[in-house]
């Protein structure tokens, strides 16, 4: 009968002691997760605003490459235009002279088109980057909370089994 | 015109615009559930630990309350049943239940031993939980009621045996008086009145009123009943006494010492049976015939073991004057005069035999005036004297047929026990000789003598004469054993048919048999490790003759003496003859040469081996012979007919045909 007991309390105390144990695992494993995601979000978002610097950046060197080419574009207009026998001069009426002026309006205005487009593209970048930020701290949140449950589950499930072991033992030992 | 190139807004290489994304709440609302999840468990397994806590303590209740019906059957069965001793060495405890007179009474025992328990304060009721209590009582309660039922039972009960054991120890006393005044009629009938009062009182306990009143006159009834029924009782209780008494007289009248005092019991018991009602009577009445009997037959039996003759009869005697001095009537006295008649036979068959005997082995016997002894010799003397004769005759007869044996083998052994060979005037002088001196029977004599005749007339006296001599000779050790007196007659003890010699027969037996070889095959096992040249044994197919001698033990009988004596004498008439002699149809059959024949013939006695049986040798010679003379015969009625003239013979018509043709010729 002893044995019968001895048995009973030894199996109870290795099924709480394995629950627990399998629960802290758990817990630990839920916060390391939590972690990690958070990280990576924040990493993720690091890298957006860096994209939306790099926009920036870009736009201001298409900008100048355009403005080269427009400027080389309108001497050889000019040229062009010198070489069929028209008059360079100041007026601002010539034709050649009013072709120029359309030429660095148009150039000013693509210019001002590419910024604007890096803007909006720097501007969305930003805008994920906050979102990815806000996913981890959510994702860092859920895994406390799931870390919480599954601690909570375990305590209980070790008391109930030290609960059956007691009563085993009750049972065996009056017997 | 001039070209004017155009920028377009393509050739910028423009950037992409990123679209916005949203944020996923989704681990969120999983840490949530899970933590519901959690929070669930932990009221799950809190109801779970209170279940347990219930069956923990509705277990210890049980527990409880088993622990007290046990508490209180164990001391309930120690109080009924008893119980081993309290302290080493003390005698044990006795249980309620074997509490005889005295004890006191069982159910305040019992209720005492509830009561010690149940109020206990470091007993386990005291202690024990209220619920387990609750429990508990609704099976003491069945438990208790059931012991002091038991323990009211007792006392019931006990109460009742008392009263019988008192009742029935003064029936017993009244019936002893009653028994012991058998013999006495008026103090008999004073005890069995007191016996029969008290048997009906024992009966009839419950419906008296006043038990101790003394006198049965003042008896007062519970019932109206009561008289008449205690009436009968009573009459039956004298009637059963009258027949213990009858019986008793019967039982002392069986084993009284002397016949007087039987005599006197048998007729008191008689007398007694007889006032006894019809059943009671035939059963009484059927003992003391029984007693009579056994008593007459036990005188009877002392009779036939007497070994004294005479006391045997008079004991019989006796045995029949107690039959009747016993008032013994119909068959018992009857069996008793038939029985004593069978002792009379019996001692007269006994006394004939002594006297029978006592002739025979010529002792004195006086009869004197003994009528006994008398009618003994009277019967023993005819009876001796035939025996005598019966004894003469089978003498002579032995004799005459030894003698017959001994005078065809022509032997003699004279009164020194030398054997001689006797020729056949020697045979006729013995055999008168034998005859005058009584030893042979005029028959006998007859028969040997027309034998000698017979010899005699046949012209073959010498040889018969040389051939008896010759097997005289042979069995001459054997013969001398078997006569005395000088051949007067048979040694005593001897059969006259029987054997004078042991003989072996060696037959020859001849059969076809298969020819087997042995062939070699070499030295198999290699001829360096030793051994021999392996064999091996074979049928060659062939067919050889093989001879076994059959050896039979055979015994040579007074009367085979003759037998070969005739033999030896029929050999020389065979002589030169075709004869199976060892009567082998496969052999083929030999020419008889008598000389030879015989000397084998008496050399093989001598040595007692025959080489073929005496009768088959007999039978063959016998057998030649009578073909000679059919032969002869044939030869003989041939010469007749040939010289009468006649033609019935085979093998002589050519001839006699011839005559006749020249007769007509």
């Amino acid at each position: 009968m002893c044995d019968l007991v001895s048995v009973a309390i030894a199996l109870s105390a290795t099924a709480v002691a394995g629950t627990l144990a399998g629960t802290g695992v758990s817990v630990y494993a839920s916060q390391q997760q939590g972690k990690f995601q958070k990280d990576m979000a924040n990493y993720q978002a690091d890298l957006a605003r860096q994209r939306a610097e790099l926009a920036g950046q870009n736009a201001e060197i298409q900008a100048a490459r355009l403005a080269e080419q427009r400027r080389m574009a309108t001497a050889a207009g000019m040229t062009e235009f010198a070489a069929n026998g028209m008059l360079i001069d100041g007026d601002p009426n010539s034709a050649p002279n009013v072709w120029e002026q359309d030429m660095a309006a148009e150039t000013a205005w693509q210019q001002e088109e590419l910024r604007t487009q890096a803007m909006y593209e720097a501007w969305g970048l930003n805008a994920n980057a906050s979102m990815l930020k806000a996913e981890g701290g959510m994702a860092r949140k859920g895994a406390i909370l799931e870390g919480w449950g599954t601690g909570l589950s375990g305590i209980g499930e070790a008391a109930g089994y030290a609960a059956d072991g007691y009563d085993r033992a009750q049972k065996y030992g009056s017997n | 015109m001039p070209t004017v190139p155009m920028v377009r807004q393509d050739d910028w290489n423009g950037v992409q615009i990123p679209t916005v994304m949203s944020a996923d709440s989704a681990p969120l609302a999983r840490g949530g559930q899970s933590l519901a999840r959690g929070i669930a468990d932990m009221g799950q397994a809190a109801a779970h630990i209170a279940g347990v806590m219930d069956r923990v303590r509705e277990r210890k209740i049980q527990e409880e309350e088993l622990s007290l019906v046990d508490s209180w059957r164990s001391a309930q069965i120690g109080a009924w049943d008893g119980r081993p001793a309290d302290a080493p060495g003390a005698e044990p405890v006795r249980g309620v239940k074997d509490w005889g007179e005295g004890d006191g009474s069982a159910v305040e025992a019992m209720r005492e031993t509830w009561k010690a328990w149940r109020d206990d304060p470091e007993g386990p009721y005291a202690k024990a939980s209220p619920e387990a209590r609750r429990r508990a009582d609704r099976v003491l309660m069945a438990d208790t009621a059931r012991a002091f039922s038991l323990a009211a039972q007792k006392d019931v009960a006990l109460s009742e045996a008392r009263r019988r054991t008192a009742a029935e120890a003064s029936l017993a006393t009244a019936e002893r008086a009653a028994s012991m005044y058998a013999r006495d009629d008026a103090l008999f009938t004073g005890a069995a009145a007191d016996a029969a009062d008290q048997a009906a009182r024992l009966k009839l306990g419950r419906l008296i009123a006043n038990p101790a009143e003394p006198d049965a006159e003042k008896l007062v009834f519970k019932t109206e009943h009561g008289r008449a029924l205690y009436g009968a009782l009573r009459a039956e209780a004298l009637d059963r006494l009258g027949h213990e008494r009858a019986r008793t007289l019967v039982q002392d009248a069986g084993t009284a010492e002397t016949e007087a005092s039987a005599a006197a019991g048998i007729a008191q018991a008689a007398r007694v049976a007889e006032t006894l009602p019809p059943a009671l009577r035939a059963d009484a009445l059927s003992a003391l015939e029984t007693a009579k009997a056994k008593r007459l037959d036990g005188m009877l039996g002392a009779a036939r073991a007497e070994p004294d003759l005479d006391k045997r009869e008079r004991l019989a005697a006796a045995a029949e004057a107690a039959a009747k001095s016993y008032g013994a009537g119909g068959k018992l006295l009857g069996a008793v005069t038939e029985e004593a008649g069978r002792i009379r036979a019996a001692a007269q068959g006994e006394e004939n035999r002594l006297a029978l005997a006592a002739l025979a082995e010529g002792r004195p016997y006086e009869p004197g005036d003994n009528p006994r002894r008398q009618a003994a010799l009277k019967a023993a003397r005819p009876k001796y004297e035939a025996a005598q004769a019966r004894a003469r005759q089978r003498t002579l007869t032995g004799n005459a047929e030894f003698l017959g044996a001994m005078i065809g083998a022509g032997a003699w052994v004279d009164a020194e026990g030398n054997v001689a060979a006797l020729d056949l005037d020697g045979r006729r002088e013995l055999l008168r000789a034998q005859l005058d001196a009584g030893n042979i029977r005029i028959p006998d004599y007859l028969a040997q003598k027309a034998r000698l005749d017979k010899i005699e007339a046949s012209g073959r006296r010498p040889r018969y004469e040389r051939a008896a001599a010759d097997v005289s000779a042979a069995l001459a050790e054997e013969i001398k054993t078997l006569w005395t007196d000088g051949g007067a007659r048979l040694a005593a003890g001897e059969d006259p048919a029987r054997k004078i010699l042991d003989y072996t027969l060696a037959e020859t037996k001849r059969e076809l048999v298969p020819e087997v070889e042995e062939v070699s095959r070499g030295y198999t096992g290699g001829i360096l490790f030793g051994g021999g040249p392996a064999t091996q044994r074979r049928e060659t197919g062939r067919l050889v003759e093989r001879e076994t001698v059959v050896k039979r033990k055979r015994e040579l009988l007074a009367s085979d003496v003759a037998k070969v004596i005739d033999l030896l004498t029929a050999a020389d008439d065979a002589d030169g003859l075709m004869a199976d002699i060892d009567g082998n149809p496969a052999t083929p059959a030999e020419r008889i040469d008598a000389r030879a024949y015989k000397a084998r013939l008496i050399a093989d006695i001598k040595a007692r081996q025959l080489a073929v049986d005496l009768d088959t040798q007999a039978a063959a010679i016998y057998d030649a012979l009578s073909g000679r003379r059919r032969e002869q015969a044939v030869l003989e009625a041939r010469a007749i007919t040939r010289a009468a003239g006649l033609g019935f013979a085979a093998g002589t018509g050519t001839e006699d045909d011839d005559l006749e043709d020249d007769d007509a010729d």
